[in-house]
């Protein structure tokens, strides 16, 4: 009976051993929580790569006349000092490669503003007044010829007209011209424009958003610049295009959505027409005005109401919008 | 005179045994009763549908939902904040106490490697463009010369134990090859205000890699952190601003081959305990030497098993002088 007591009590206290030592054979670890958050982000891709190139004078231009040259490749207009650029009426011809030519090409993950500004820092300008005719030599009552005959300009006479065209691919358009297009649709409105000048053909990029700006109120105006640039800057937005006959200046922005491909291509070009056709038939005053100013370029008269130089920039930049 | 010997030794056998069983049953009491402490206070019920709080180090995303299904999402949905994830893991104790532990922001609830937003694919512009002005091409996160954001995240001790957390903060850049980047970063607590930065003050964003926070949170409590960060238009860093706009350009056009890209990680881990004030919350940790009273319990098993031995070997030797 002892005997069994002391046995039951081995088997307890083996029982109890064998619970104690599976009990501590796992780990009490401490309890800990972790969570963890990140985050990342890379530097927005730019990558707009502007070019402005190209010259807009030369001191030698080609002839267009076929009665004065036989061969290709004659100038009609070359400058006295080799290197100093000129310009003339009938200048410049097609084959010259003449203009200045923005380029723009990129897509950014940024919203983008891009402007191009111009400016004709001089320009050849003969001042409104009346000035002596030197197309003409009048014979005197004593039978002697002389310059006294007269032309008067009502208006300051810039021959030189500049001209915009932007490029995509293929395509290219003409501000002006599309301008003059979309005044179309407001027929008052382009009656008005025409009466101060703006036409098809022929018309300075200054002078038809000047003229546009005359006869159309802001909202209108606004419209119509949209319209053409909104057409021809396909993705673009917020269309702003303003130019300053007086100071020569323009100045066309446009916004661009992030990631909108711009792939455009501005041309700004200049002519000084011969002549001004007006009722079928060139106008006098034009030739008269064009002889004056190569006569004081030539130092034969002296005026300082004739501007005889004339010189351009222009200058592109491409914005971040905040 | 043989027979009194023999008896006069069986006592003092005897006398050793019990002297021995009784040091033997107190040591095995003494084990037993701390094992059994230590088995009541960690693991009072059973414990279904519940994480280990232990420490994940290979980042699982498990997450178990109420119904003890597994899920492989690791973000919780934002509409079930209730959601049980590794940051919001709840065990109760003896006493019925909770504790719970999350990390969240206004979308979700952090897990163990959450995608959190502090920086994002776009950004609203700040002078009324009617589109994005920054929009990143492929959907990933970018920033911008312009950019900024802040971004708000809440530590919360949900059970009703005090728990004591460290936050820290990673923060590098990656394919820069040590060129400068003008981010700007700023941390601050809605108690201690900026801890790095000040209302006026921007420092670099790299000043927050290898920030650290050890702090308590009493239980029901919760703290709010904000880490904003920035990228200057206009910075006066003595370059003069168009030195600057150059600088970022030529970021930005880097940006078109390579990504420039800066990370930030923020870390936070909590565990019980009984300081910080407020509730006392119950051990959560074993801070006695289990090995010893393990040692304890295996020497008298094999002391019982050595007593047993003696016993029948003095049982034998009683009954040989009787058959003989």
């Amino acid at each position: 009976m002892k005997k069994n007591n002391v046995m039951r009590v081995f088997s307890l206290l083996l029982a109890l051993t064998l619970i104690s030592v599976c009990a501590i054979s796992g780990t009490f670890a401490k309890y800990v929580t972790k969570a963890e958050g990140e985050d990342q982000a890379r530097v927005a891709k730019w990558g707009v790569v502007l070019t402005v190139e190209g010259k807009n004078f030369a001191d030698k231009y080609l002839a267009t006349d076929e009665a004065y040259t036989e061969d290709d490749g004659e100038y009609s207009v070359v400058s006295s000092v080799e290197g100093e650029a000129v310009v003339a009426p009938g200048t410049p011809d097609a084959d010259d490669g003449l203009g200045m030519v923005a380029t723009v090409k990129g897509t950014p993950e940024v919203a983008t503003r891009y402007t191009l500004e111009g400016k004709a820092v001089k320009d050849v300008v003969l001042k409104k007044g009346t000035y002596t005719d030197y197309t003409q030599l009048v014979k005197a009552a004593d039978g002697t010829y002389g310059y006294t005959g007269t032309f008067n300009l009502d208006k300051d006479y810039a021959p030189v007209k500049w001209n915009l065209k932007i490029s995509k691919g293929s395509a290219s358009y003409d501000v002006a011209t599309d301008l003059y297009r979309a005044l179309g649709q407001y027929p008052t409105l382009l009656a008005a424009a025409e009466s101060y000048g703006f036409s098809k053909d022929g018309c300075s990029f200054f002078d038809a958003i000047a003229i546009l700006k005359k006869v159309a109120d802001d909202d209108t105006y606004t419209q119509i610049v949209e319209t053409v640039l909104g057409n021809i800057v396909s993705g673009g937005r917020n269309f702003q295009l303003d130019a300053d006959p007086a100071t020569g200046t323009f100045k066309l922005s446009y916004d661009f959505d992030p990631n909108k491909e711009m792939d455009f291509t501005f041309e700004l070009s200049w002519a000084w027409a011969f002549e001004k056709i007006v009722d079928n038939a060139a106008d006098p005053i034009v030739d008269a005005a064009d002889t004056y100013l190569g006569n004081v370029a030539a130092g034969v008269i002296t005026d300082d109401n004739a501007n005889t130089t004339i010189a351009a920039t222009l200058t592109a930049t491409a914005t971040q919008i905040d | 005179m043989r027979e009194s010997k023999t008896r006069r030794r069986g006592r003092r056998i005897n006398s050793g045994i019990i002297v021995a069983l009784i040091l033997l049953i107190l040591l095995e009491l003494c084990s037993v009763s701390v094992v059994v402490s230590k088995i009541a206070a960690f693991s009072p019920v059973e414990q279904r549908n519940y994480i280990s709080l232990t420490e994940s180090g290979d980042k699982t995303k498990l997450m178990l939902n109420a119904a003890g299904d597994e899920k492989t999402d690791g973000k919780a949905p934002a509409s079930d904040p209730g959601s049980k994830t590794d940051s919001d893991t709840i065990i109760d104790d003896p006493e019925g106490n909770v504790t719970g532990f999350r990390v969240e922001d206004k979308d979700q609830i952090w897990t163990t490697e959450t995608d959190i937003d502090i920086f994002s694919v776009h950004y609203d512009s700040e002078a009324g463009y009617p589109v994005f002005s920054v929009n990143s091409e492929k959907g990933d996160n970018v920033f911008a010369p312009g950019t900024e954001q802040a971004y708000n995240f809440t530590l919360k001790n949900t059970g009703s134990h005090n728990l004591k957390y460290k936050l820290t903060v990673d923060a590098y850049y990656e394919n820069t090859d040590g060129l400068w980047i003008p981010i700007e970063g700023r941390l601050k607590t809605a108690e201690k205000g900026y801890v790095i930065g000040s209302d006026t003050e921007w420092p670099d964003v790299l000043d927050l890699d290898g920030y650290e926070e050890t702090d308590y949170l009493s239980a029901g409590n919760i703290r709010d952190y904000t880490l904003d960060w920035r990228w200057p238009f206009e910075r006066f860093d003595g370059e003069g601003l168009d030195s600057n706009d150059a600088y970022d350009t030529m970021l930005g056009n880097l940006a078109v081959d390579k990504d420039l890209t800066l990370h930030i990680v923020i870390r936070a881990v909590a565990e019980w305990s009984e300081e910080g004030g407020g509730v006392k919350p119950p051990q959560t940790g074993d801070n006695t030497n289990t090995y010893l009273w393990g040692a304890v319990a295996v020497v008298s098993l094999c002391a019982i098993g050595v007593l047993i031995y003696a016993i029948k070997r003095d049982d034998k030797e009683k009954d040989e002088p009787a058959k003989g």
